[in-house]
């Protein structure tokens, strides 16, 4: 009897845990999504106050952040900075096909990220800040509906994982 | 480092990869290029001592627009204030003229959009032009005369007042033990100042007032930075000789040059006639093209009498 208790904790478990670990890829979209927000915000503020030259800028506003937008960041700069001629747009769109792989935004995201790449750092202040002030909304609203997955998502799989373990030991038992 | 790796370094890093290739094709003629223009729809072109070079490749508005993002670094944005001058400065004091269209408002540029000409003048150094000039400008005292320098365009003016603030600053054996200097640039010519730092060698005792209108930097050099010297470019205007004539009543030395054919010619001028009558000036100093930029015209005193020592050629070929 108390071997076949031992078993059905073992099992609820193991099955929790797998429930838990398949839900925390939905809280990973929301982050990058957040911290994509936060720099871009201080994108828009060293380039409006600032007068910062696009280089430096990104690299502050890099500074801090979660990966990957810290490094989506840096890594514009980086190109920018090469000599090649590219220009800040085509940094961009660079750095953003670089990081494609291992980010965790959607299509969606994606596209709103790679629009950046049509304005950036070619037209006067105020037209930089408009854009980015046009981004970050639609950020924003990705970040919501990303929140809102995460927890419909998450909820679904740690249920999941905790009642499948409770059904298999009861079977089992 | 050659004229040609300089050049290379300096200047044809800015322009996008389609047009480095067509500079590059210059050959051995790149090492006396003087200007690259960008025109929009229309040939790629370079200024080259004695002719204008048309290339075969019609400027597109993405080249131009490419140019400017290089040259900025992709921060347009941050040149806002430099645009409404219509020029940037590249490090290594290369200029960066723009042609577009100017918007207005209460009668001042407020920006410059639709740029459609881009005209990278390529600066060159002259240490030395002022060589055999300089004894002639120093007091026995060891400070300097007032100097007015007077030439048409294209004669050497800037670079010699910029090699005499280098000399005037750092001191010549002999002549003086270096003064105090202060260069008020208004058009940034002068040092070629980026990011606030003088691109050209202007001298170990030398201050720059970068962007100032000469009249108002004069005041100011004079209030709160003691110079013994004054450097300035192309005087001309009213406003300019009561801010001279302030220099000159706190006994500061000022050395300035200004559009003239000559000294007889420059007494017709109503402002500079004015600053030779009030005797602002114990030297003028009248340069021409020929042989080349920089050769000594004429030397004369305040009073336009030619000074009795003849002076040497004044040899300012790079």
């Amino acid at each position: 009897m108390t071997i076949k208790l031992v078993g059905a904790i073992i099992v609820v478990g193991a099955s929790s845990i797998l429930g838990f670990a398949l839900a925390a890829p939905f809280a990973q979209r929301p982050r990058v999504l957040r911290a994509l927000q936060a720099g871009l915000e201080r994108l828009e503020t060293e380039i409006d106050y600032g007068l910062v030259p696009l280089p430096a800028a990104l690299r502050r506003s890099a500074r801090g952040l979660a990966f990957p937008a810290s490094r989506l960041l840096e890594t514009a700069a980086d190109e920018l900075e090469t000599g090649d001629g590219l220009t800040a747009g085509e940094a961009w769109t660079r750095s953003l096909e670089h990081w494609d792989r291992e980010s965790s935004w959607n299509a969606e995201d994606r596209e709103i990220l790679g629009e950046i790449g049509g304005w950036l750092g070619s037209s006067d202040r105020e037209n930089q800040k408009r854009h980015l002030r046009h981004v970050l909304d639609r950020l924003k609203y990705q970040e919501a509906l990303a929140r809102d997955e995460q927890s419909r998502g998450e909820r679904l799989f740690k249920y999941l994982g905790v009642l499948g373990g409770l059904a298999l030991a009861i079977i089992l038992l | 480092m050659s004229e040609r790796e300089r050049i290379e370094r300096e200047v044809i890093r800015w322009l996008p990869e389609n047009l480095r290739r067509l500079v590059a094709d210059l050959g051995p003629d790149l090492e006396d290029l003087e200007e690259i223009r960008l025109r929009r729809g229309r040939p790629l072109a370079f200024t080259l001592p004695g002719r204008n070079l048309l290339v075969d490749w019609l400027v597109t508005a993405d080249d131009i627009e490419r140019t400017l993002q290089i040259i900025t670094r992709g921060s347009l944005y941050a040149v806002g204030d430099e645009l409404c001058n219509a020029f940037l400065t590249l490090p290594g004091g290369h200029r960066v003229g723009l042609a577009g269209r100017t918007v207005l408002q209460n009668g001042e540029i407020r920006a410059l959009k639709e740029i459609n000409g881009v005209n990278v003048r390529i600066s060159r150094e002259v240490p030395g032009a002022a060589d055999h000039l300089l004894p002639h400008l120093i007091r026995p005292s060891g400070g300097a005369h007032s100097t007015l320098v007077l030439s048409p365009p294209g004669c050497g003016k800037t670079t010699l007042l910029r090699d005499l603030a280098r000399q005037l600053a750092n001191g010549r054996p002999g002549l003086t033990p270096g003064l105090r200097v202060g260069i008020v640039d208004e058009r940034s010519e002068l040092a070629a100042c980026c990011n606030g730092v003088p691109q050209r060698d202007v001298g170990l005792r030398t201050d720059v007032m970068d962007g100032c209108p000469k009249a108002r930097g004069i005041v100011l050099m004079i209030r709160s930075l003691s110079p013994e010297v004054i450097i300035t470019d192309e005087v001309g205007r009213l406003e300019d000789v009561e801010a001279l004539l302030e220099a000159a009543n706190a006994g500061v030395a000022v050395i300035a040059s200004a559009h003239a054919y000559g000294v007889s010619d420059a007494r017709q001028r109503p402002s500079l006639g004015r600053m030779l009558q009030a005797g602002l000036f114990q030297r003028l100093v009248a340069l021409k093209r020929q042989p080349h930029p920089g050769t000594v015209a004429e030397i004369t005193d305040g009073q336009g009498n030619p000074l009795r020592r003849p002076v040497r050629e004044v040899t300012a070929r790079p």
